[in-house]
């Protein structure tokens, strides 16, 4: 076995890197190699068309970005004829991320990929930019169970990872919640909720006004969020935020996470996720670790 | 952005192939106003590169989260450089004009849908493009000339000095009028009557010069280039939504679907 291979409740990856969401497409395939990431994952999906939000939807911040894309979607139909035919080509094993505004939107688009090929459930119950859903569901642990265990029961037995929120009190109660529904790892985190001002016209730089904050300025917010979440719980946990080198991979790793995503990053230097795959053996050397999971976790507090 | 009308998109021609390249500076100079010149080493692209499409540019920065795109104004395929003009406007840039031979540029392109001249027979072309946007019509300028177009350029600049990058057409020969808001010479109403007659018309950088090319639209074949804030440059990440006029769900990106639009008139 490779000594970068890592497993996720019943997900075997051949490595611990895989993009975050939103921050990858097929349309990478001619600009870096993929055969060795430990998955891909979609853009979120939703039941139905979603046109996103107006524009502007980028801003730039100090190390980082804001966005309020707002997950345009092709919906149930075109994900199924166009967008996961594109990513299942690609090689490596597919988790799709699904969405919703409401508890019932889920199961429905759970329901609707129940007999598709792909490996796992990303549960996207963290957005902030979505009309009045995403971040509400993401907070209330109910919503959270309810949405888990039915994705479960109605999404073909798949393994269920939920991506929580950042935007909380405590993340250990909603990762719980999500454990004790059945998930088989969580993804700590999506994006923080943050505002741009243009100074001159006094207006916020983005057309939802709010957006999702990312890139290498919120390393540490995340990290603090993968320690406390990883041992809230007995599952796994994958780091998530301003991860853009095999450094910043194995920090996640020692703080807790048994995997990354590569978000932000991608946009900067879009072959990143294959530099990060390849450096892992000699970083593993290095800290005299035989294989990732001797990394995971072993952060000194005490 | 022009507000009138529809921006419809062109078909794709032939699949875009982008790479990515670490692509050495081999020169980095000031042009003129706040204007600069860079040229990198950067093979496939500069073979590859059409008319109107643009490459994503990292500057590696610990304050940079994002690349930069910009219109490919020049290539030499058998030397194998581009030449990027651009204005410093923002930390980007100003991080820009900072690089020295013997730095390197992530460089991701090419990129978008190039311009899509009518298939006729040539005809006149009239090219309009303000600041920086005149280096998106530079390569087309050229290669219209070359296929036996007769071709006008309007470049348009604040001051005369900020009319940069239409060396390459003088010396290929292309008719340019450099046009500035010091004489008033880029005043709409002087370039309506240029007694030109296009029966194909492009734009780029102002929305005054989309809204002049607009008013063609019933006798010429009319399109757009813009410009925008991106993420990826490849359409995955839905940053550069245009908010343009459209039927689809989602309006089209400036990355993948554009940069360069056809331009279709509300009434017909």
């Amino acid at each position: 076995m490779r000594r970068t291979a890592v497993r996720l409740g019943r997900l075997d990856l051949c490595s611990p890197v895989m993009p975050a969401s939103g921050c990858f497409g097929p349309e990478l395939r001619t600009v870096t190699a993929m055969d060795r990431l430990g998955a891909v994952v979609t853009k979120t999906v939703f039941s139905d068309l979603r046109s996103g939000n107006p524009a502007s939807r980028l801003a730039e911040t100090r190390a980082g970005m804001l966005n309020a894309v707002g997950i345009p979607s092709p919906g149930l139909t075109g994900f199924r004829e166009r967008t996961l035919p594109a990513y299942r080509a690609l090689g490596p094993k597919v988790i799709v991320s699904i969405g919703g505004l409401a508890v019932r939107d889920y199961l429905e688009v759970a329901a609707g990929l129940a007999d598709e090929e792909f490996a796992a459930f990303e549960v996207n119950v963290s957005c902030p930019n979505l009309e009045h859903g995403g971040l509400d569901i993401g907070t209330d642990p109910r919503a959270i169970e309810a949405i888990t265990r039915g994705v479960r029961e109605r999404g073909g037995d798949r393994p269920v990872i939920v991506k929580m929120t950042p935007n909380v009190t405590s993340v250990a109660e909603i990762a719980r919640a999500a454990e004790d529904a059945g998930a088989e790892a969580l993804t700590v985190a999506n994006t923080f909720v943050g505002l741009a001002v243009d100074l001159d016209s006094r207006r916020p730089l983005l057309g939802n006004v709010t957006g999702g904050m990312s890139g290498a300025a919120i390393k540490p917010l995340a990290l603090r969020l993968v320690m406390q979440a990883s041992r809230a719980v007995r599952i796994p946990v994958i780091g998530c935020g301003g991860i853009g080198s095999v450094r910043d991979a194995a920090e996640f790793l020692v703080a807790g996470a048994r995997a990354v995503q590569v978000g932000t990053a991608n946009f900067t230097r879009p072959t990143v996720m294959s530099e990060i795959v390849e450096a892992f053996p000699a970083l593993l050397d290095r800290l005299g670790a035989r294989d990732v999971d001797d990394l995971v976790g072993t952060l000194a507090t005490a | 952005m022009i507000t009138t009308g529809f921006l419809d998109v062109l078909p794709a021609s032939e699949e875009v192939q982008p790479t990515w390249i670490d692509a050495p500076v081999l020169s980095n100079v000031h042009l003129a106003d706040r204007y600069h010149r860079l040229r990198l080493a950067a093979p496939l692209a500069a073979e590859r590169a059409r008319p109107g499409q643009f490459v994503m540019l990292t500057i590696s920065s610990p304050v940079l989260a994002l690349p930069r795109p910009m219109a490919v104004h020049d290539v030499d395929p058998e030397t194998g450089t581009i030449d990027i003009i651009y204005g410093v406007v923002g930390v980007g840039t100003r991080e820009m004009a900072a690089l020295r031979p013997g730095a390197t540029v992530g460089t991701l392109g090419p990129l978008g849908r190039p311009f899509a001249p009518p298939p006729s027979a040539p005809g006149r072309a009239l090219l309009l493009g303000r600041g920086i946007g005149i280096c998106s019509l530079s390569l087309l300028g050229r290669e219209l000339h070359a296929a036996g177009w007769d071709v006008l350029v309007v470049a348009s600049g604040r001051t005369p000095q900020a009319v940069v990058g239409t060396e390459e057409l003088d010396a290929a020969g292309v008719r340019v009028l450099r046009v500035d808001d010091e004489s008033g010479t880029s005043a709409p109403e002087l370039l309506r009557d240029l007694d030109f007659a296009p029966t194909y018309v492009t734009a780029c950088g102002s929305a005054r010069l989309e809204q002049l090319a607009a008013d063609h639209a019933h006798t010429a074949e009319v399109q757009i280039a813009l410009e925008a804030p991106m993420a990826c440059g490849l359409g995955y990440c839905h940053g550069c939504s245009t908010g343009a006029r459209t039927a689809q769900a989602e309006a089209p990106l400036v990355c993948a679907d554009g940069p360069v639009f056809r331009y279709r008139p509300a009434t017909p």
